[in-house]
């Protein structure tokens, strides 16, 4: 066996090693002017997998360079080391996997360069199941994602400062979740998606499908071939069904900024009005929950939700031919709210 | 009653007796195994001298002490211990540790002093241990590197070491802490517990004075 192969192997193995504790590590170099500190470290590995990885408060500083790093947890579980980190293939076969990984996260998490604060409140994947292979259950989390307005500063100023003048902060802050189930045997999918600027407004979206091949998912998944993953996605969107999805925004201050410049309430509600009798002529009844609610948003410009539930799943590609016979209400009911 | 008391008296002087006979036993045995080591040590470093100050023993723990100890090669000290405690049989020793541990080295561009409150070894089979401290005396790495892999110890402990860097009065760096190995056996070690710092005062490894200082380590197979 080669030196190499010799090495892989032990790294497989973790070098036999079962668990790791590092208690009070600081490391300063004094020319630099910097330093490290760890507070506690701990990898626990059985049977070739880091079953637990944790770092807590991690914090790296050079006055010379200008950078500060604190990370307050860091952690991990489930990373596969039996894996060939050293084939392109494996890893493109494994990436669907996650490579094993079940659990990540990072807390409290940021990165002063120069003055410059990027910050990471929690950022973490949860809950993750795996089905043949495939990643089928799991949460994401980002929030409290903090980039500095001088960053935005330097693409475009104007924003830079109406962002400053709601916020009153030197950072903008951006949050963004994702939850999905695939119930394969059921062949359902269920996924929310929820994204939010601090101070500006946040906007949540519900959506459940049916009628979704796992075989073809996977297939999907693990090609490299543009054109056979394009064919794929055409042969999965013929049998996809939608049961049912929703729109929740929630406003704070960004509704006063779009509108600012834009004509008074009474204005928009007729135009807007003129636009959704054009499109929903056959739908008299949506239409004027539609215009009600966004009346009601205008007015009040706190929140406004669009929401469709399938008396029983409804196929995408019949959803146009059904929109333009008038059928579509029969089939799917619609609530519009806005306040 | 009189023949009660004289019956205790008999019995505490043959307890006495006894007592002091297996202790002067105990004790010749342990002056026996120290003149061996001397012997081992004088005949391994040439030009040494291994002195110690007075020998005693516990029969009843099986434990062997000597006090002072010191090994010099021509004329100097490297190494000297407050107290050597050993105890063992002919296929294990069980336990030696160093007390107070002084030492130095004149390296190539350094001068290295060494010092330990306590410096100990624990269950370790001897058989293997002879060959591979015969192999190493013999100047034979290759043969010393693969009966490492057969060395059996139960521990290993380093305790409050401290390794100082220096030329002439300069500091130039030190090492200290606490290391403990446990289950050495066919080329593993069970559990490694290391704490402590390092200390480059000019930057004599990479260019930059550092410090790295770690409150515990502890690792297991």
């Amino acid at each position: 066996m080669n030196d190499e192969k010799l090495i892989i192997q032990q790294i497989q193995n973790a070098f036999g090693l079962s668990e790791i504790v590092i208690n009070g590590l600081e490391f300063s170099v004094e020319d630099d002017e910097a330093n490290a500190n760890l507070k506690s470290g701990t990898i626990e590995i059985a049977n070739n997998t880091i079953t637990n990885f944790s770092m807590k408060d991690f914090v790296l500083q050079s006055e010379y360079e200008g950078v500060a790093l604190n990370i307050g947890e860091t952690r991990f579980k489930g990373l596969n080391l039996g894996l060939d980190y050293t084939s392109e293939e494996a890893l493109i076969k494994n990436a669907a996997q996650l490579y094993g990984l079940t659990e990540i996260g990072i807390t409290n998490a940021s990165f002063n360069v120069e003055g410059n604060n990027f910050g990471i409140g929690e950022l973490s994947l949860e809950d993750v199941v795996y089905e043949d292979g495939m990643v089928v259950k799991g949460r994401t989390k980002l929030n409290g994602l903090e980039i500095p307005l001088a960053v935005i500063e330097e693409m475009d100023r104007s924003t830079a400062r109406t962002i400053s003048n709601f916020t009153k902060s030197e950072n903008f802050v951006l949050s963004l979740e994702n939850y999905i189930n695939f119930e394969t045997q059921k062949e359902t999918y269920d996924a929310e998606l929820l994204f939010g600027v601090d101070d500006f407004a946040s906007i949540k979206l519900d959506v459940s499908l049916a009628g979704l091949k796992k075989d073809l998912i996977k297939k999907a998944s693990t090609s490299n071939d543009i054109f056979q993953i394009m064919e794929i996605w055409g042969e999965i969107s013929e049998d996809l069904m939608l049961s049912s999805i929703s729109i929740d925004y929630t406003d704070d201050n960004l509704a006063d900024i779009v509108l600012a410049e834009a004509p008074d309430t009474s204005q928009l509600v007729m135009m807007s009005g003129m636009q959704i009798d054009m499109m929903l002529g056959q739908y008299p009844e949506q239409a004027r929950q539609l215009k009600d609610a966004i009346t009601g948003f205008l007015e009040g410009r706190n929140a406004f939700k669009v929401a469709a539930k399938a008396q029983k799943p409804v196929k995408l590609s019949e959803m146009e031919s059904l929109f333009m016979s008038g059928e579509l209400s029969d089939v799917i009911s619609f609530t519009f709210e806005g306040k | 009653m009189k023949r009660v008391v004289f019956g205790l008296a008999v019995a505490a002087a043959c307890a006495a007796g006894g007592y002091l006979f297996l202790s002067q036993y105990a004790k010749n045995a342990a002056k026996e195994a120290v003149a061996n080591i001397e012997r081992e040590i004088e005949a391994s470093i040439p030009g040494s001298d291994f002195t110690y100050q007075n020998v005693s023993a516990d029969f009843m723990k099986g434990e062997a002490q000597v006090s002072d100890i010191a090994i010099s090669v021509t004329g100097q000290t490297i190494v000297s211990a407050k107290q050597l405690k050993l105890m063992g049989n002919e296929t294990v020793l069980q336990n030696l540790e160093l007390e107070a541990v002084e030492g130095s080295l004149q390296l190539e561009y350094e001068d290295l002093s060494i010092t330990a409150r306590a410096l100990g070894l624990a269950n370790v089979e001897l058989d293997n241990a002879i060959k591979l401290i015969d192999a190493v005396k013999a100047g034979d790495p290759m043969t010393a590197l693969s009966l490492l892999s057969n060395l059996s110890v139960g521990e290993l402990k380093l305790e409050g070491i401290m390794l100082s860097f220096k030329d002439g009065d300069e500091a130039l760096g030190k090492i200290s802490g606490d290391i403990i190995l446990s289950g050495i056996k066919n080329g593993t070690i069970d559990k490694l517990n290391v704490s402590g710092s390092i200390e480059d005062a000019l930057g004599s490894v990479n260019g930059s004075s550092f410090k790295v200082e770690l409150a515990a380590l502890n690792m297991s197979v």
